[in-house]
């Protein structure tokens, strides 16, 4: 019974499974760069399972084409708040980036274990 | 130790993230609680109040424009933050490791990126002005001048790119989204309505279309040109950082 | 015929981002989620979102990359 609810909202469930993985590549890779990477992963994933709420089944895409008969479009709100989503995760990817810059500049290097066991 | 917790945490997490994506209402129905609210008068009014046919770039323009606004102030933050960590170079010319390896683009290459780039430019000024209309918009043509510039700085080196879009334009450019975003909200005011309105009550039902127009093109152009120069003078800050860089520069 | 595409698609998505997480060499890694973001794009299409796919393609999969290419490129190319 749970299995087959799954298997309806497959694109909700395979979502939180790409924010999971993100979520252990921030925590546990001790790499800038790949925590980087995991926050990209993990923006990505909440941007896919907010869209894919407003879907309908026999949706169009949300434009008016003018002469044809009227069907139900998909939900628009999601979109336009994902659009300026996207604008914040490349913002933010490009500030991390500018940092993790610096520390490999000012330490020699981008792994954070080594510069821990160095500092003790 | 750590690594077994970290794992564990995170089936964990997995578990109850899977087990509320079971309980959610099924996907694509049409009576979800989610399409029915506001989003029924936004589809049907949407062409008629905001005068577009692309319903998202309605509501990103007109029903939350503040919205927009906000995310060019976060653009804008963005650039400042990236140039304040990273040093911004005030050098007329400079040359990077592009301009100094010692293998040169092939014919191939070269030729292609000269062929391509008017194209690329021409593409992405078609996506900002059909953004009213067609899937598109301002800130996905500025994307691609952005991508387009960034092509050309690494085929050709750093002060060829650099003589083509000087710091002083780029400087004048970065500020198009929120002055256009000033003008047109303080045009609204002096119309006689809200703040970022655009169809002014004081003219003509002639004009009212046209005006609304040019504002919506105004806006669209800002955020598309602005979006371009953000990105291009990222990338020209990230090149130009002087001290993770074991190659020498001459001034 | 839709519903066997979306499958493969979601197959394709989880590989991609796990393959991006657990590389150690860092280029490929960030090869790796210019794939992800060029199989997000094909998704939004699918969602009936096409101002979503241009931006995430523009955006994500090549200024961003591109980004994280120069970054690399100035500090170190594997991972420990």
């Amino acid at each position: 019974m749970m299995w087959s609810m799954l298997l309806d909202n497959i694109n909700y469930a395979v979502a939180m499974v790409l924010f999971c993985i993100g979520f252990y590549t921030v925590i546990m890779r001790s790499n800038l760069i790949k925590k980087i990477i995991g926050l990209v992963v993990m923006q990505v994933a909440v941007f896919f399972f907010l869209v894919s709420l407003g879907y309908l089944d026999e949706g169009v895409a949300p434009i008016v084409v003018p002469g044809d008969a009227p069907s139900p479009m998909v939900n628009p709100l999601p979109q336009a708040m994902i659009l300026t989503a996207i604008v914040i995760a490349v913002s933010t990817t490009a500030l991390f980036l500018s940092l993790a810059l610096k520390f490999y500049s000012h330490y020699g290097t981008l792994d954070i274990d080594k510069v821990k066991e160095d500092k003790r | 130790m750590k690594k077994i917790l970290a794992v564990l945490f995170t089936c964990v997490l997995a578990v109850l993230l899977l087990y509320v994506a079971a309980l959610l209402p099924p996907m694509g129905d049409a009576d979800n609680p989610t399409n029915r609210h506001v989003v029924p008068r936004y589809l049907e009014h949407g062409e008629q109040e905001a005068g577009t046919r692309n319903i998202v770039a309605a509501v990103v323009f007109n029903y939350r424009g503040y919205d927009t606004m906000g995310e060019v102030a976060i653009f804008s933050a963005a650039l400042a933050g990236t140039l304040a960590v990273l040093g911004a170079s005030r050098r007329k010319i400079a040359r990077t490791f592009i301009d100094q390896s010692g293998v040169e683009f092939s014919f191939i290459s070269r030729t292609a990126v000269i062929l391509l780039l008017p194209l690329i430019i021409l593409f992405s000024i078609y996506i900002i002005l059909y953004g009213i209309d067609l899937p598109g918009g301002g800130f996905q043509g500025g994307a691609i001048i952005g991508a387009g510039v960034m092509i050309f700085t690494i085929t050709f080196g750093f002060s060829e790119a650099q003589s083509l879009i000087p710091h002083h334009v780029r400087i004048i450019l970065e500020s198009t989204a929120i002055s256009a975003f000033f003008v047109v909200g303080t045009a609204g005011v002096i119309g006689g309505a809200n703040f970022l309105t655009y169809i002014l009550p004081q003219l003509s039902t002639q004009i009212q279309p046209i005006v609304r127009d040019l504002m919506l093109l105004a806006l669209l152009f800002g955020v598309g040109i602005k979006g371009g120069m953000v990105f291009t003078s990222i990338f020209f800050a990230l090149l130009t950082e002087k001290e993770t860089n074991d190659v020498e520069y001459a001034p | 015929m839709l519903q066997i595409l979306n499958i493969v698609l979601l197959v394709l998505l989880i590989i991609t981002a796990l393959a991006a997480c657990l590389l150690r060499n860092l280029l490929a890694a960030v090869v790796m989620l210019g794939a992800f973001s060029l199989i997000m794009g094909i998704m939004w299409v699918m969602l009936r979102a096409p101002d979503l796919a241009l931006a995430e393609v523009a955006a994500i999969g090549v200024v961003s990359t591109i980004f994280f290419v120069v970054t690399i490129f100035k500090t170190e190319r594997r991972e420990g």
